[in-house]
């Protein structure tokens, strides 16, 4: 049975290792309406009926329903709150550091850092500083205020969920083969770099904080996952590019810093990024890893995934997000990670039916 | 270490740079130009440099950030080496037209082919990023390159790739140029019913693909 108690508890045990079920939101696409299911009903229905029990195989009278527990405040999908949260799409952070968005209907993008030429070339040897461009960032804070304004009564209110880190802001200001060369020719004044954009990260992270309202005496974060103090995510889609050595050296100090700013925090990674799953678990103060896991070739196969989930799982809670798994690719990622710790979050289609799923 | 086929300078030289040490490879080939060695065989010793980042590559102990440094020290140690080739000593082994499709803003993977074709001699024009079919059917017209290489990450924006080698059919130059088309989202499947000629799974590939596609035609 599911009440908003339960996912509390679901979320408090999870951030610490201890649940005993998975956070799960598993998206059964092909039927209508669609189906967000929970980790306690995995294949069946998700209609909570008047007495709060999950319905069960057998006839459905009107007396056993009710609206308030049918639509229940506030709103969730399976295991996860639905948080109400600033237009995603937006390039927030590269842009409140001085890289005008770009809009792309093809790409159906808004971009952080497009322009080619526009880049300074030896950026460490001109006199580089990140400065703060006070009306996007206002526009951030506007926006989550409003949201909060307006939604706060049945939805949680998250921090926008795109929030780049360090490397992809610097990417976005100086090129990413710009990133590189400086990795290898500027150490330091890359290092410099990277840790005053975690200070912006940390500046504006705190500001969307400041007018979001307390939900259930903690915040939820952009995937819905309540914890019992600040939250927030960044991402570092451009630490792709880099061996793990370069990871640590020069990204990961920045994460630590962001991770050292909050109570919970946790870091996007796609399935590129398995290289650096070691690394960023390494980061004590932070709260969690969120692996988005784009089938081969972005990444391992999901056989190759799991040697590597079981050992990070053991340091950190992680997020899994795929766009598409079959029945028996659930079963199996549920069969070998242990539920603590776990978050499972996927779309169902049936081997074949999906072109952009694992085939292994 | 790998085997090389250097010693001495030389050997300083492929070894640098295949330790992707950039004040290191070019030190050694200033040295080597001192002392009278031909640039051809500091050409061979950076290409061997570059074929043990290659197997590197390949067995996952590099990655994307020293394939694009092997690309800017190879343009470094080119500067250096260039003013001794004599006259009519370079040639250029191929053109090629370069650019990420309309809607598509990844560069990281074209920029690599682009800077190690370019230090092995290679006249390669770079169209940029999010580039309109009607830029590639122009560069093409204009440029006459034996390849033309697209470029994607983002699934959504490949189709792209099939509009423009539509474009080239229609402007009457498919048969004038191969087309490589390069990008995760790809396979050979994929590529085939693009209309491309082949497929580079990654920029490494990419390279020596279009070397080979070249030598060929």
């Amino acid at each position: 049975m599911r009440s908003v108690e339960d996912l509390l508890e679901l979320h408090r045990a999870w951030w610490k290792l201890e649940n005993e079920r998975p956070i799960l939101n598993v998206t059964y696409r092909e039927n209508f309406p669609w189906m967000w299911l929970q980790s306690d009903h995995m294949h069946g229905m998700e209609l909570v009926l008047k007495d709060g029990s999950l319905a069960k195989d057998g006839p459905l009278t009107p007396d056993m329903l009710s609206p308030e527990m049918m639509h229940p405040a506030p709103f969730t999908h399976g295991d996860l709150f639905l948080p109400v949260m600033p237009f995603g799409k937006i390039p927030w952070l590269e842009a409140i550091c001085g890289a005008t968005p770009q809009i792309s209907v093809k790409g159906n993008s808004i971009w952080g850092g497009f322009g080619e030429g526009i880049w300074p070339e030896d950026w460490w040897n001109t006199d580089f500083k990140v400065r703060i461009n006070e009306d996007w960032l206002r526009l951030l804070v506007d926006t989550t205020k409003y949201c909060a304004d307006k939604f706060s009564k049945d939805f949680a209110i998250a921090q926008t969920s795109i929030m780049r880190g360090p490397v992809d802001i610097m990417a976005a200001l100086v090129g990413d083969k710009n990133v590189i060369i400086s990795m290898y020719r500027h150490p330091e004044a890359t290092k410099q770099l990277l840790d005053r954009l975690a200070d912006v990260c940390i500046t504006v992270m705190k500001a969307q904080n400041e007018v979001i309202p307390k939900f259930r005496g903690g915040y939820v974060n952009c995937w819905g996952i309540w914890a019992p103090g600040t939250v927030t995510r960044n991402q570092e889609d451009g630490a792709a590019y880099l061996s793990p050595a370069f990871y640590q050296k020069f990204v990961q100090p920045a994460d630590r810093k962001i991770a050292q700013a909050f109570d919970y925090t946790a870091i996007h990674f796609h399935a590129a990024h398995y290289i650096h799953g070691d690394a960023v678990t390494d980061i004590e103060e932070l709260g969690a890893l969120q692996y988005s896991l784009e089938p081969p070739p972005y990444g391992p196969t999901l056989a190759e995934w799991i040697p590597i989930l079981k050992r990070l799982i053991k340091k950190k809670p992680l997020i899994l997000q795929a766009w598409y798994l079959t029945r028996e690719q659930i079963n199996t990622l549920l069969k070998e990670l242990p539920p603590q710790g776990l978050c499972l979050e996927t779309y169902v289609q049936e081997a074949g039916e999906g072109h952009y799923i694992y085939r292994q | 270490m790998e085997r090389m086929a250097y010693t001495g300078t030389l050997g300083r030289i492929a070894k640098s740079m295949a330790e992707i040490d950039f004040d290191g490879t070019v030190n050694a080939c200033q040295d080597a130009m001192k002392e009278g060695l031909p640039a051809a065989k500091v050409v061979g010793a950076l290409s061997d440099g570059m074929r043990v980042i290659g197997e590197r590559f390949e067995a996952k102990e590099y990655f994307l950030s020293e394939l694009i440094m092997a690309g800017e020290i190879m343009k470094e140690a080119q500067e250096v080496i260039r003013p001794y080739f004599k006259e009519g000593q370079v040639k250029v082994p191929g053109k090629v037209v370069m650019g990420t499709i309309e809607g598509d803003l990844h560069d990281i993977g074209k920029n690599i082919v682009v800077a190690l074709l370019q230090s092995v001699g290679y006249q390669v024009t770079d169209v940029g990023v999010n580039v309109p079919a009607s830029k590639f059917v122009e560069a093409v017209r204009n440029v006459k390159p034996d390849v033309l290489g697209l470029s994607a990450l983002l699934r959504a924006t490949v189709p792209e790739m099939g509009n423009v080698i539509i474009s080239l059919e229609k402007a009457g130059l498919r048969k004038d140029v191969k087309i490589v088309v390069g990008g995760l989202p790809l396979n050979e499947e994929y590529a085939k019913k693009l209309g491309a000629d082949y497929y580079a799974p990654d920029a490494w590939k990419g390279v020596e693909l279009i070397r080979k596609v070249v030598e060929k035609s």
